[in-house]
């Protein structure tokens, strides 16, 4: 019994938000799309050995990458999940911070920790030991690994503390202990998480393009190789070829997406019951090594981020570290560049208040109108889960250049990209929340007077409300962050922090490189902080 | 059907931070029983439950299977099958390889195991369900696939931690009377958890009511029922309406208060000539089979009282009769006590007699 569709308020939102996604994805995507297929340059890059050699890289770094993060995400989730870890908030917060620390800066770490004056480097040295060269792909692998971990630590850890206890238990009843139970019951049930997690941690190194950039030298992977065919400095640029490496990108994304809903969503393994399974406390040694191994994984991956930060605080000349320690580094960037800054504040603030506005919105109508436009429109929101940053950037360039240069030359359309980008985690995070809340509470608001939109407003959104600024956080760390599709759409006065960093790696100015990093970092782990202190509250 | 055991626990205490979950608990269950556990929520029958299965360590006392003490014994070399209230099937494995699970733990071969698992589902009459997935089961199906998994293993023992109480009222009668059946036919020791004391009356051969970590009363639902030997247990079994000595002197003798069941008042409008409690009508609730008449009487006391097969002229509630004396809320009657004289307590909570 819904209202006719003209007096149904979720109606006008569902249709803004097919005005977004038609202008802001689908128009970019089929401007690549269309490059790529009727483009005229001379030679095809279908027939270009590059493209085969950058598609096998691509494949192999993106996959040893997911499969490095399940190395250390998976164990670290079964010991989270099932023994008291010390402190295990702040491991989890850490954990986030190195998943949502910005993409090249750990790269920037292993350089200062392996790279040719590397401190390790010369550390081994002087034991008379090898180092391995961090360029390459060896250190992409290094990077995505340490990078995307807390991706399958987080699902699994979800998934198995939603566990029944009585599962694990009627398998030990019945004889199963030790591996036994783990491989033959505990893993079968997470599955769909782990196999989730590793998909998005393959995903985005798959999309990555600071890391392979900063550590890839002669090693390119398909992002850097369409970066280069888009805005090459040397040769003649080729849009049409860089678009159909663009689809080629998406392509094995989807195809991954289907890999891993097939070998998930054989059998439905949600748990009915309402119990979870709280991790117990283990005394003696054997709770001392647990403790010590996750936080041994943790901090291992952490290491990089700090020895920027510790660097950050040295003094330099030029692409050398001098003796002594200062803040000449600090001084030198919000001297120089200042403008990246205050454009990064700016475009990521004004990102991130929009996220939480139509993500809320665009959550509730697709979650409390359910019907064949609101399951399309969930549908099309998974397209930026696949579509890498710099497609989007390169679409956005194809499909707008002749649009106004108010839209086109401002941060105007960086922040449209960080929009578009985060939307959907915003969205879905709204409707798991909604699906959760009782559609009684909106019902009872409304048999009291309160219109549909006013129901929405005074008893649903209060009870959604941290959800929507753990949306807006998130997407506020990631708008901050973003290199891939800033580094294709920014001009000399819309630069952001992210384009400032990777500038100044690339001309070896390591030492404002590190105090921006630092910069973003501590901007990252406050927001971090704030997000924990909201779901604190909620609890 | 191997050889039935039982199984004894002396003086076992249980001790969360503050709370006393068991405060020294000896039980012993004989051999094929099918032994109820029954009390409030909190009362430790789960905890005690768990302790037997050896998913909790007892801080104290001991807990013996057959005669072998099972302090260190880990639970998978228990041979103890449980049911569990929320079924814990595996939902990645279907019906007959959840059946088949511990029979693969214990290394039988591809033809015995197939021939076990096809005679456990065919005990709970699922013999055609084999291949389907635990999330395409109503409910008390899963319960069955439950039970059959658990008696699959050939356990010395069956454990169930309150199996029906996610089902709906019709299915727990029906289930109920199926697991009775099955545990008779099987003769396994069996040991049931409920908080449902008709379910407990119902199925068991003994039951042992506990509150607060501490066993009242064992024995068989008929000396339970009409034999309880606490004030708790007389309360949490069935209806009970307690009357001070003073105002039945008649009937007290030694004790401080007498407690009756509704079945054991009668509802009569002269004076009777044995031992009465005047009062009015208070309350009056029609479930079907029987009126419940709640009376209240002077001292602020309040009797129920059950008439079974009530007659409609006699009662105003039915509607057909309007006549003078029709009873309605408001009225007064006699309440008529049994000559025999109820259940005596002294003033410690011991019963008398």
């Amino acid at each position: 019994m819904s209202a006719p569709a003209w007096r149904d308020p979720w109606a006008y939102v569902l249709a803004l938000g097919y005005a977004l996604v038609a202008t802001l994805l689908l128009w970019p995507l089929a401007n690549v799309a269309y490059q790529a297929t009727t483009g005229g340059g001379e030679v095809s890059i279908w027939s270009d050995p590059s493209l085969g050699v950058a598609l096998r890289h691509s494949l192999v770094v993106s996959a040893l990458g997911a499969l490095g993060a399940t190395a250390l995400g998976l164990p670290l989730a079964l010991l989270c999940a099932r023994i008291k870890i010390p402190a295990s908030g702040l491991l989890t917060a850490l954990a986030t911070l190195c998943l949502l620390s910005p993409p090249f800066v750990g790269a920037y770490a292993w350089i200062l920790l392996l790279g040719q004056q590397g401190v390790l480097r010369l550390l081994l040295a002087d034991l008379g030991l090898p180092a391995p060269s961090i360029y390459g792909a060896f250190g992409i692998v290094i990077v995505f690994s340490t990078q995307y971990f807390p991706l399958v630590f987080l699902l699994t850890r979800g998934a198995l503390e939603a566990q029944d206890p009585a599962l694990e238990e009627a398998a030990r009843s019945l004889g199963a202990t030790g591996w036994r139970r783990l491989v033959r019951v505990t893993l079968p049930l997470v599955l769909p998480s782990l196999s989730g997690g590793m998909l998005l941690a393959f995903v985005m190194a798959l999309a990555n393009f600071g890391t392979p950039m900063v550590l890839g030298r002669n090693y390119r992977v398909l992002p850097t190789l369409a970066y280069d065919l888009f805005t090459s400095e040397v040769a003649q640029t080729q849009p049409d070829a860089a678009a159909g490496v663009c689809l080629l990108m998406i392509l094995i994304a989807s195809l991954a997406l289907g890999l891993q809903k097939y070998v998930s969503g054989r059998r439905s393994v949600v748990s009915s019951s309402l119990r979870r399974t709280p991790p117990r406390a283990l005394p003696g040694w054997r709770g001392r090594l647990a403790a010590f191994a996750a936080w041994g994984i943790v901090l291992g991956a952490l290491t990089p981020l700090l020895t920027v930060v510790a660097f950050s605080f040295r003094n330099t000349n030029g692409p050398v570290f001098t003796p002594g320690v200062g803040l000449g580094s600090y001084r030198a960037v919000l001297h120089g560049v200042s403008r990246a800054i205050g454009n990064s504040l700016v475009y990521s603030l004004l990102a991130a208040i929009a996220i939480a506005f139509l993500g809320a919105l665009l959550g509730a109508a697709i979650e409390r109108r359910r019907g064949l436009a609101s399951k399309v429109l969930d549908g099309l929101l998974l397209l930026p889960y696949l579509v890498p940053g710099l497609v989007l950037g390169i679409g956005f360039v194809l499909g707008f250049q002749s649009a106004p240069r108010w839209f086109m030359g401002s941060g105007a359309v960086l922040v449209f990209v960080y929009l578009i980008r985060r939307l959907p985690y915003a969205v879905r995070a709204n409707t798991a929340i909604l699906a959760q809340l009782d559609v009684q509470v909106e019902e009872a608001a409304k048999s009291l007077g309160a219109s549909p939109i006013r129901a929405f407003f005074r008893a649903t959104l209060p009870l959604m409300t941290p959800g929507v600024i753990a949306g807006a956080v998130l997407g506020w760390v990631t708008a901050i962050g973003e290199l891939s599709a800033t580094i294709v759409l920014y001009e000399g006065g819309t630069v952001t922090m992210p384009v400032q960093i990777y500038h100044q790696v690339m001309d070896g100015a390591l030492g404002p490189a590190g105090a921006l990093s630092t910069l973003l970092l501590g901007a990252t782990g406050a927001a971090l902080l704030l997000v924990e202190r909201v779901r604190a509250e909620r609890v | 059907m191997t050889d039935a055991v039982g199984l004894v626990l002396e003086a076992v205490e249980k001790r969360f931070g503050d709370h006393q979950a068991l405060a020294g608990v000896d039980l012993t269950v004989r051999p094929g029983e099918f032994f109820t556990l029954l009390g409030p929520s909190g009362c430790g029958k789960t905890t005690l439950l768990r302790v037997v299965a050896g998913f909790e360590r007892p801080d104290a006392g001991t807990v013996s299977l057959g005669g072998n003490d099972l302090a260190g014994v880990p639970p998978h070399k228990r041979d103890i099958g449980l049911v569990f209230q929320s079924y814990a099937l595996f939902p990645h494995l279907d019906v007959a390889e959840n059946v088949a699970f511990g029979l693969v733990e214990r290394g039988l071969g591809r033809a015995e195991r197939e021939e076990q698992v096809r005679l456990s589902l065919a005990r709970v009459r699922l013999s055609d369900l084999g291949e389907r997935a635990p999330s395409e089961l109503s409910g008390g199906q899963q319960q069955r696939v439950g039970i059959a998994r658990a008696l699959a293993i050939g356990p010395q023992l069956l454990l169930m931690d309150e199996p029906l109480s996610n089902l709906d009222a019709k299915l727990r009668l029906t289930m109920r009377e199926e697991i009775r059946a099955l545990q008779q036919a099987d003769g396994t020791t069996t040991i049931y958890v409920t908080h449902d004391q008709e379910e407990a009356l119902a199925i068991s051969d003994r039951i042992a009511v506990l509150s607060e970590g501490r066993i009242e009363q064992v024995g068989t639902p008929w000396e339970i029922y009409r034999r309880p030997t606490t004030i708790f247990v007389a309360g949490f079994v069935g209806q009970i309406s307690w009357v001070p000595a003073e105002q039945i002197p008649e009937l007290a003798g030694a004790a401080s208060q007498v407690g009756f069941r509704p079945e054991e008042l009668r509802l009569v409008s002269e004076r009777p000539s044995g031992p009465a409690l005047e009062g009015q009508v208070a309350k009056i609730s029609f479930t079907g089979a029987r009126l419940r008449v709640q009376v209240e009487v002077k001292g602020g006391l309040s009797l129920l009282v059950d008439e079974h097969r009530p007659d409609p002229t006699r009662w105003a509630v039915a509607g057909e009769s309007e006549g003078e004396g029709a009873l309605k809320v408001g009225s007064s009657v006699w309440v008529e006590l049994p000559a025999e004289g109820g259940h005596p307590f002294d003033a410690s909570g011991a019963r008398l007699g």
